[in-house]
């Protein structure tokens, strides 16, 4: 009889454990994904770098993205800038545009994901070489006397155009 | 209670089941990437392309393919309508004699089409027969890469050029020229023929001037409308390759816009207006130069004026640029020395971009008055908003803005222009402010 009464309310319950085991699992699997998927989004990695020229206007002279392996030069700047590979990257080597003999010296390391300044002839402290180096997407490198701003390529650019 | 448990075991299992596709759903599908940047030269100036992608869809192929197709596009423009290119159709055409013909490209073609259509449409304010005039000032495709006296010592001369580059700001050209050139402003005199199939030809009429023994001959410059024609076709392109989120701009004159894109961890994806500045006609600031700006979306915009960079000097105090006004030979605002008056500086959002490009040029010639009754007549009411700039010389501090944009999407800037009085009036609102000439 009561082995009966047990089994009766068996029956009568919501859920049977193996139920319940299965729907907290499926919980579980919900709540990783969204986690996981949520981390990964706040995760602030360099997708790749630009060089702005802080001159007359604000203007993009060089881009770089990790993802495509691809560079883009300002039709402008083409004679002044010089890229060369090597076997972790590029050392790109950016003159001014006022004073062709100055120069910044900048190194992209494909590997680490990572972007510095090596050599600069724009101060007796050379502050930009001193920088931290570009590995995520929250730090920039500017040299103040070149004019130059090396920041995280934008995954969105701004969403003002101006109209000439 | 016994019935209704098998029930609410499948609802809670179907619940969960929806929870679980859609969270696997939103993790693998459509996750907004950002955007892609590709630039290049046309024109002599700075063409650039955005487009916001999506992970998962093979997008740099995509965006390179797309890349590709615009690169041909203009290049194809380039071939057809190039002044510099001395292969061009348009080159071919102008180095002709009177009543001779030329084979043009299909795209020549349309481009002629899209020119004599608005030559029509705006009595003649656009005119692409300006060109020995835009010549004769020291406009045209010849005097692009001269900037020294030296450069122009070398450059090939031709009878009505100056001795030297400062004389183009001492002075005008001789009056003979002038009024001789006037005769050579009839487009409808340039006839095409042809389809599609089998090839078109361009005829140039028999119409010649002659000046200190040298015969002029009509020619045509097809620039007003070239960059306003290639960002009808960028547009269509993107659209093709699925980018709805971007934009092409031809050198900032001639704009696409599509849709602005966004994304960060806080507000996810968002899309929306770009703001459009206006660049100040008279400002010369080195930090900023945006007089107001205004927001926009899927839509075109074109802009002209006597401001654009290389595109004027002053002789005195009159501003001479390369909107020449056909009727009378001279620059548009040049109201006698030290006098300049009129429309400065036009910016049209909507219609296309061949149509933008050619009207904001137009505008420009028309004058106030007239492209005011052009914007509002029947065929073209609603159909563009525009921004109109006024200048007078003798108050160079000040300027008047006449707009059909609506009041509260515009904002001024902190440099150039500071806005003091507006009245709105049948929906096209006056802005009287002082102009910052810095």
């Amino acid at each position: 009889m009561a082995i009966k009464q047990v089994e009766q309310g068996k029956q009568n319950s919501y859920f049977r454990k193996t139920d319940l085991i299965i729907y907290g699992s499926i919980l579980v699997v919900v709540a990783l994904l969204f986690t996981i998927f949520f981390v990964k989004g706040r995760e602030q990695q360099l997708d790749g770098i630009e060089i702005v020229y802080m001159g007359d206007k604000n203007i993009t002279i060089f881009t770089y993205s990790f993802d495509s392996d691809r560079y883009q030069i300002h039709p402008a700047w083409q004679q002044l800038i010089t890229i060369t590979p090597t076997e972790s990257g590029y050392v790109v080597v950016i003159s001014n545009a006022d004073q062709h003999e100055r120069f910044n010296r900048m190194v992209i390391d494909c590997n680490e994901r990572k972007v510095w300044v090596e050599e600069a002839n724009c101060s007796l402290s050379r502050d930009c070489t001193r920088m931290d180096a570009i590995d995520n997407a929250e730090k920039v490198i500017v040299c103040v006397p070149h004019r130059l701003k090396i920041l995280p390529l934008s995954p969105n650019y701004d969403n003002n155009v101006n109209l000439e | 209670m016994t019935t209704n448990s098998p029930l609410i075991k499948r609802i809670t299992a179907m619940l969960l089941a929806i929870l679980l596709l859609l969270t696997l759903v939103s993790c693998s599908n459509g996750q907004f990437k950002g955007s892609s940047r590709y630039s290049t030269e046309f024109f002599g100036t700075y063409v650039e392309m955005i487009c916001y992608d999506y992970v998962g869809k093979n997008e740099q192929t995509q965006l390179d393919l797309t890349w590709s197709s615009v690169e041909a596009i203009l290049t194809d423009i380039d071939n057809s309508i190039s002044l510099t290119n001395a292969d061009s159709d348009v080159s071919r055409f102008n180095a002709l004699e009177g009543n001779q013909t030329i084979s043009i490209s299909n795209t020549t073609a349309l481009m002629i089409r899209i020119a004599k259509d608005l030559y029509s449409k705006t009595n003649g304010a656009y005119n692409p027969c300006v060109y020995p005039l835009v010549d004769l000032y020291g406009f045209s495709a010849r005097f692009t890469n001269i900037t020294t006296e030296q450069e122009y010592a070398q450059m090939a001369k031709l009878p009505y050029d100056r001795d030297t580059l400062s004389q183009y700001s001492q002075q005008l050209p001789q009056q003979e020229y002038i009024d001789a050139f006037i005769l050579l402003n009839d487009f409808d005199g340039i006839t095409m023929q042809g389809n599609a199939i089998d090839g078109y030809t361009l005829t140039k009429s028999a119409t010649s001037v002659q000046v200190d023994g040298t015969i002029y001959y009509q020619q045509i410059d097809l620039g007003g409308i070239g960059k306003g024609y290639a960002v009808d076709m960028v547009r269509s392109v993107m659209a093709d390759n699925g980018y709805q989120y971007g934009l092409f701009t031809c050198g900032g004159s001639s704009i696409y816009l599509g849709k602005y894109a966004s994304i960060d961890v806080y507000n996810g994806f968002t899309e929306g207006d770009y703001n459009v500045g206006i660049t100040s006609p008279r400002y010369s600031g080195t930090v900023g130069n945006n007089y107001m700006t205004t927001k926009a979306m899927d839509t075109v915009v074109s802009s002209s004026g006597d401001y654009q960079t290389g595109h004027y000097y002053m002789v005195g105090q009159s501003r001479l640029c390369h909107i020449i006004d056909a009727d009378s030979g001279y620059p548009i605002n040049y109201k006698g020395s030290n006098t300049q008056s009129g429309i400065c500086a036009v910016a049209i959002f909507g219609g296309n971009g061949a149509d933008g490009d050619c009207l904001s040029t137009a505008l420009c010639v028309m004058g106030i008055e007239g492209a005011l009754e052009y914007l509002n007549s029947d065929d073209n009411v609603n159909k563009y908003q525009y921004i109109i700039t006024l200048y007078n010389s003798e108050q160079p501090n000040y300027c008047e803005v006449v707009t059909n944009i609506a009041d509260y999407t515009i904002s001024q800037s902190a440099q150039g222009y500071y806005r003091v009085v507006s009245t709105t009036v049948n929906g096209i609102t006056t802005y009287n402010g002082q102009l910052i000439t810095e």
